[in-house]
């Protein structure tokens, strides 16, 4: 049971943590187009 | 105009993930049958079997968006080739880490160095470890998106090595899925085969992230050096 909990856990907390970096990432990005389309409007 | 588009289809493939996740939960803790001699810790091929067959098929697209990159020059299949990549790096990680826990209680031992299976599947964590550190390491835009579409077909060669490996060499890796099907009782394979569902969609909502996120990044460098390109020529 041990073995089963710490392996299904480590896979969901490596997901949860890519997910949560690539969201991160997204949202840095998103904001650095929408400031150089505003930089570009101006 | 595809843009527009994208962020619905983020929202209802992570919806539809979310369910799939949730089915093959209850799937393998409440209709999956308790294997006899293994006791519970077998249920961890429930995620050991479908983190393989992302690993395969992430590598699997590495090695067709290499080629189209290589015929077409079109960035578009390198950055879906990078994102793979990295997805497939990950879910190699969690096949070595699932393999390990599932051989400490049952092999009594961690890893075993002369099975073919987990040398070959190790090998292939290397390879694309690798690979991405080639994108970084290599100067010149074009020239690392070649080679990297290059290193990344050569590398795909050690895929069928993995999966062919419990049937060429002598292994004590379980032959899970051979000729014959799955090798279980029927309330086994379904969930398998549902676990293995579920995670292709898991994998398929990473990629389109991922793949989003890095065609934006690409954008930003391009407008980046567009500007500056600008400025200079003053």
């Amino acid at each position: 049971m041990t073995y089963l909990f710490i392996g299904v856990s480590v896979m969901w907390i490596g997901i949860l943590v890519y997910m949560g970096r690539l969201f991160q990432q997204q949202k840095q990005v998103s904001q650095q187009l929408d400031n150089m389309k505003n930089e570009a409007r101006q | 105009m595809i843009q527009r588009f994208i962020d619905p289809i983020k929202l209802i493939l992570t919806g539809i993930t979310a369910i799939l996740i949730g089915i093959q939960l209850y799937m393998v803790f409440f209709f999956a049958p308790i294997e006899k001699y293994m006791g519970i810790v077998q249920k961890i091929m429930y995620f050991h079997v479908p983190t393989a067959f992302v690993a395969f098929a992430a590598f699997g697209v590495v090695f067709g968006a290499g080629i189209l990159y290589l015929i077409t020059k079109n960035k578009k299949w390198d950055y879906l080739a990078v994102s793979s990549a990295e997805i497939g790096v990950l879910f190699t990680t969690f096949v070595l880490i699932l393999g390990s826990m599932w051989a400490r209680p049952v092999w009594n031992t961690w890893w075993v160095w002369d099975d073919p299976r987990l040398v070959t599947s190790l090998i292939l964590w290397f390879i694309y470890v690798a690979y991405l550190l080639i994108r970084t390491s290599v100067k010149g835009e074009e020239r690392h998106r070649k080679f990297a579409a290059v290193f990344g077909i050569i590398g795909f060669i050690d895929v069928p090595l993995v999966y062919f490996s419990v049937l060429w060499w002598r292994t004590i890796h379980p032959k899970v899925i051979d000729e014959n099907g799955a090798n279980m009782p029927p309330e086994m394979a379904n969930t398998l085969f549902f676990s293995m569902f579920a995670f292709m969609v898991l994998f398929a909502t990473m990629l389109l992230y991922r793949y989003v996120l890095e065609s934006q990044r690409e954008k930003v460098k391009e407008i980046r050096q567009h500007s500056m390109s600008e400025r200079t020529d003053f």
